[in-house]
């Protein structure tokens, strides 16, 4: 494994946490998604064909492993509402109370959204995949992505107030 | 006519090419509604796009473990997710002997190791005329198409990993590589004790295992 590949991973750990808490919901999971992930792409990390962006592979490495998770636990687990967590909210650069608050109501939106609509909305829209990226990791026709991808837009402007 | 709220949005996201995206915007001129539910879909991604990413404490450990693996080898060519059945396989029991050489079975085995070679799909078994009981675990070709076939064999209480393969469709299966279990007694084996498959495997180009349709394929002509 290079040293480049290397960078690019720390750099996505973040993202990565993100997706797999998108997926979980529960923080304890979502870090051993991310840890799963790490090793699973440091091993399989010279058979990445090169012309493929990082982000989509490694998405779907931790899409991999949480469909495995699920299938060995045959657990759902309990849903959170992440910002009752509030240590798994990075508060870096936010500076504006309004602005925090936004985001925690974004945040607490996204939580309340069918598991199948976060994930979408993760990859494209904070992630920012493109609508094809997005229908690779899920192993989703592009149009399908597209539907979700908009009721879960329209669910998050009715929660936000944003009209 | 009306634009669908999925043309607006990918209007708002980028995903139309510049021909479409003009044809969209010349469509909507003057059509307020249509405007406010373009500015919905811009909205709502630019409230997204502010998220700031989580960090966790954890993050210096996996960091360490990506530094450390920075410069080394990759420890096999080709990408494969699914070789769980043999580590599944492996983990369970402790590995007596690793001998490279063909498997000969006994009176009346052979043919029908051959015809259950070429005819048994992966996940079933078959037992022999010699009475050894074999399972075949995966199919997969290798970097020069070779067909092979990943198989556990039990036959007098010893079991025994194997890799048969033939280069051709009329040629018989010959067994490249071989490796002896015993059921583990109170002793797990060091995680290392398959390395010399995965070498063998990583060595001939072992590509993923087969889906169902391309294995009865690949059998069948």
């Amino acid at each position: 494994m290079d040293k480049a590949f290397g960078d690019a991973l720390v750099r996505l750990l973040p993202n990565l946490r993100r997706y797999a808490l998108s997926l979980s919901r529960q923080p304890d999971v979502a870090q051993d998604l991310v840890q799963v992930t790490v090793e699973r792409a440091i091993r399989n990390a010279a058979s990445r064909d090169p012309a493929q962006r990082l982000e989509p592979w490694l998405f779907r490495i931790t899409r991999n492993a949480f469909i495995d998770m699920t299938r060995r636990h045959r657990t759902e687990g309990a849903r959170i509402d992440i910002t009752e967590n509030p240590d798994i909210l990075s508060t870096d650069g936010v500076a504006a109370i309004e602005s925090r608050l936004m985001l925690q109501a974004t945040e607490a939106a996204i939580a309340r959204l069918p598991r199948e609509q976060a994930e979408v909305l993760t990859l494209v829209c904070i992630e920012g995949l493109s609508y094809a990226e997005t229908a690779e990791v899920l192993d989703l026709p592009k149009g399908t992505v597209m539907s979700r991808l908009s009721r879960a837009r329209l669910a998050l402007a009715d929660a936000l107030g944003i009209n | 006519m009306s634009v669908d709220d999925i043309t607006l949005m990918a209007l708002a996201d980028g995903e139309l090419d510049a021909d479409e995206a003009r044809a969209v915007e010349r469509a909507i001129e003057g059509d307020l509604d249509a405007q406010a539910r373009l500015d919905r879909f811009r909205r709502t991604r630019d409230a997204l796009r502010m998220m700031p990413a989580p960090t966790h404490d954890g993050d210096q450990a996996l960091i360490a473990q990506i530094r450390a693996a920075e410069g080394a080898p990759a420890p096999r060519p080709t990408a494969n997710f699914n070789r769980a059945p043999w580590a599944a396989l492996a983990a369970g029991a402790a590995v007596l002997a690793i001998g490279l050489g063909w498997w000969l079975p006994r009176q009346g085995g052979a043919d029908t190791l051959q015809a259950a070679l070429s005819q048994t799909p992966s996940g079933q078994g078959a037992v022999l005329d010699d009475g050894t009981d074999l399972t075949v675990l995966a199919s997969f070709r290798t970097e020069a198409g070779t067909l092979c076939r990943e198989i556990e064999a039990t036959q007098d209480g010893a079991t025994r990993l194997s890799v048969m393969c033939r280069d051709t469709f009329d040629a018989p299966f010959e067994e490249r590589f071989a490796m002896e279990l015993a059921p583990a007694q109170g002793y797990q084996p060091a995680s290392g004790e398959i390395e010399a498959l995965e070498a063998f495997l990583a060595r001939i180009g072992a590509g993923n295992p087969l889906t169902p349709e391309d294995e009865a394929a690949a059998l069948s002509r």
